[in-house]
């Protein structure tokens, strides 16, 4: 019992699982616009998609346990068409979606502020709402480290 | 009874021209105090008006006294003095972080400053006449020469010094420091006259003094000398190799200067390598390949600048404020304008950071551009990476305390280089009263960060953050010469280097006094170098401290449903409080 638990919890530190197989950057790239795209559509009104350009390069992978060569996927969307002061439900939508996905919500925002920050499972992409100057607000995917296609 | 009349004549006279001066400098204090000109060196220019001011006061108090004296002495009633009120009302100026200098006000300075030198001047004649017809002694008037000749030594200059700051500086104000040292010294730094002359020698004592950080004021120095040199000199010391290295030249002047520094080198090495490899082939002998691979490292470096200065689509354009490829290599490259920017922050990396690793430095720069950026509206944004020191590497040097992890060494060598770059970018920076500065210490980095705090309390910048450090150096927050709530502190769970505590009181403790800022639960893998994972909790609250939101700070979830609650002590922002 005791090699068990030290086992997952290695397994846990480590990040290793036999779902974290590192994807190709056209995964990756396909799985960040699945999860915007889905993220997207839960919303109510509909929002208008405006790609952040900055944010289209793909980065170089930064784990240092990793190769270099890899890299990282991320796409930021600016929510446009929606009030202002629809922030916050916009913001409810987007976790009880993320929710119902099996995703895991990792941060949110305090008091009234509509931030929040995901997880998706099972394969760890990093999922963004975020406020920003003007109370405009942003949905961004980041992948892990992705093989370079 | 005549010389009676006399003597009571002469004190009506001086003090008809006590009443008419007393208040000469009245003026050009007035307009001191009400920020004509703040910062960089104004309270010593104050000062020293201030006591010309009661100096002038004293003299004709003290003639008074004497010619009162002396007609008393010869029989007459006491006559009555003028009054001479000593408090100056002023409307204290608005608090503000401005500093700075508004050309007219300045301009209405230096115009009542001439007024008074001429108008004391004639005082001070006619004052001393009457005390010498009174046989009295003439000190208070040559007293009151010496104000009026400070003032006129003061003027000439300033009216065309200013003029010569105008043109250099066409905007509504000008830089604090700039005044100081143009308008009311002579700037007469001796290495940059020489400098000025294209003098190598005179540029390597400047780059030494800088880099031992112990003169605070030498970047405003070198920026005001720099815009005061003619077009042709500009253009001739641009050219200069390692000129652009100089702090608080412009951002601009700097990444010009550099940038043809590389490309001069780059040329030259291609053609010595190019020759050595060819006499290499030919000869076969060995003797000649140490030479042609020290060569050949340089040039691969200087190559390896080169592509990180490439244009990144939607990041502004790099900026090469400092490159050297000697030793581990130096570089500081900045997305973005740091003189014209409303927020620049500075990233400080620690082990194993050098020049033939910068890759990875330049892209978390840019990750932070991009996330004060978003953040930041209208505001402009510029992210350096700033690889200016010898940081530790895990090598044979761990057995060498001037360079290893384990002693704090490089990092105070680390941090007066620190200091002068930050001083250069005050100094080149155009005047603001927003304007933030940001400085990121990442793991020994830190530690350097917190000494170059502590060279430069209250001028390094707005805000620190901290991120996986082993300490920085000091026991408290407070000790850095920032407020505490300004310090930021944030560990992700699982970084061993966060938790070390070596150099000082470890500054995720309460005891320590900063801020903690949540970084995310989801940092597990390589948790010491996952801070600036794209749209990571910890990446977006350093953008959010960066752009000054900080209300804005993402929280950690409730792990309600969290299956790792299994392993709490991975999770330490559960038990995090930001409310310090």
């Amino acid at each position: 019992m005791r090699y068990a638990i030290a086992a997952i919890a290695i397994l846990l530190a480590s990040g290793c699982s036999t779902e974290n197989v590192a994807p190709t950057q056209r995964q990756a790239t396909a799985r960040v616009d699945q999860l915007i795209q889905g993220t997207a559509a839960a919303i109510s009104p509909s929002p208008r998609l405006e790609l952040i350009p900055y944010s289209v390069p793909p980065s170089t992978c930064l784990d240092e346990s990793q190769s270099q060569d890899k890299v990282i996927i991320n796409r930021k969307y600016w929510l446009r068409g929606i009030p202002k002061s629809q922030n916050m439900a916009v913001s409810r939508q987007i976790r009880t979606y993320w929710e119902t996905q099996g995703h895991r919500i990792t941060g949110t925002g305090r008091g009234d502020s509509p931030n929040l920050s995901g997880l998706s499972q099972p394969d760890h992409y990093i999922l963004a709402l975020a406020w920003a100057d003007g109370d405009n607000l942003y949905l961004a995917a980041t992948s892990p480290c992705a093989t370079p296609a | 009874m005549a010389d009676h009349t006399a003597a009571l004549e002469a004190f009506r006279r001086a003090a008809a021209l006590a009443a008419d001066h007393h208040a000469a400098l009245d003026t050009p204090v007035r307009l001191m105090r009400a920020s004509a000109w703040v910062g960089g060196g104004a309270p010593a220019f104050l000062a020293d008006l201030t006591a010309h001011r009661a100096s002038l006061r004293t003299a004709l108090t003290e003639a008074l006294d004497l010619l009162a004296g002396n007609a008393v002495r010869q029989g007459a009633h006491a006559p009555p003095f003028p009054p001479m009120p000593s408090a100056l009302t002023t409307m204290a100026p608005a608090p503000s972080t401005f500093r700075g200098v508004a050309p007219e006000a300045m301009t209405a300075l230096i115009t009542a400053l001439d007024r008074a030198s001429s108008a004391l001047s004639v005082a001070a004649s006619r004052l001393a006449a009457e005390l010498a017809a009174q046989a009295q002694p003439t000190t208070p008037a040559h007293r009151l020469a010496a104000t009026a000749n400070w003032c006129s030594g003061l003027t000439p200059p300033l009216r065309r010094r200013l003029g010569l700051i105008r043109r250099s500086y066409p905007g509504l104000y000008l830089p604090a420091g700039t005044v100081a040292f143009s308008l009311f010294t002579d700037a007469d730094q001796p290495l940059l006259t020489r400098l000025a002359d294209a003098d190598t020698k005179a540029l390597a004592d400047l780059l030494s003094r800088q880099a031992r950080a112990d003169d605070p004021s030498l970047a405003t120095q070198v920026n005001t000398w720099w815009h005061t040199l003619p077009a042709t000199t500009q253009a001739n010391l641009i050219t200069l190799p390692t000129f652009g290295l100089l702090n608080g030249l412009p951002a601009k002047v700097r990444d010009q200067a550099n940038r043809h520094w590389l490309q001069t080198e780059k040329a030259r090495l291609s053609a010595y390598v190019n020759q050595e490899t060819a006499k290499l082939l030919r000869h076969q002998d060995i003797r000649l390949v140490g030479a042609w691979e020290s060569e050949a490292l340089t040039l691969r470096r200087l190559e390896l600048i080169e592509r990180e200065l490439c244009p990144v689509p939607g990041h502004p354009a790099p900026l090469l404020l400092a490159f050297d490829t000697q030793g581990l290599g130096r570089l500081a490259i900045s997305w973005g304008d740091p003189d014209t920017a409303d927020i620049t922050v500075t990233s400080v990396s620690g082990l194993t950071s050098q020049l033939d690793a910068a890759h990875g430095d330049l892209e978390r720069s840019r990750a932070l551009w991009q996330q004060a950026k978003s953040y930041s509206g209208d505001r402009t944004v510029a992210s350096i990476t700033w690889l200016g020191y010898d940081a530790p590497q895990l090598d044979f040097s761990l057995l060498n305390p001037a360079k290893s992890v384990a002693f704090d060494h490089a990092a105070m060598k680390g941090g007066a280089e620190l200091a002068s770059f930050a001083d250069g970018l005050r100094a080149s920076h155009t005047p603001s009263g927003t304007a933030r500065s940001v400085v990121v210490g990442h793991s020994y980095g830190s530690l350097t960060t917190g000494h170059a705090a502590t060279l430069r309390p209250g001028t390094l910048a707005d805000d620190i953050i901290f991120v996986g450090s082993p300490g920085v150096g000091v026991e408290r927050a407070a000790d850095l010469g920032v407020r505490p709530d300004h310090v930021w502190v944030g560990e992700a769970g699982g970084d061993p280097v966060a938790d070390l505590g070596r150099f000082g009181t470890d500054p995720g403790r309460d005891s320590f006094g900063a801020r903690h800022f949540p970084v995310g639960r989801d940092v597990v893998n390589s948790a010491h170098g996952s801070y600036w994972d794209q749209d990571s909790v910890s990446l977006r609250n350093m953008g959010y401290i960066i752009a000054g939101k900080a209300d804005q700070l993402v929280q950690p979830a409730s792990l309600t449903k969290n299956p790792q609650l299994l392993m709490p002590e991975l999770a330490p922002d559960l038990s995090m409080n930001t409310e310090k």
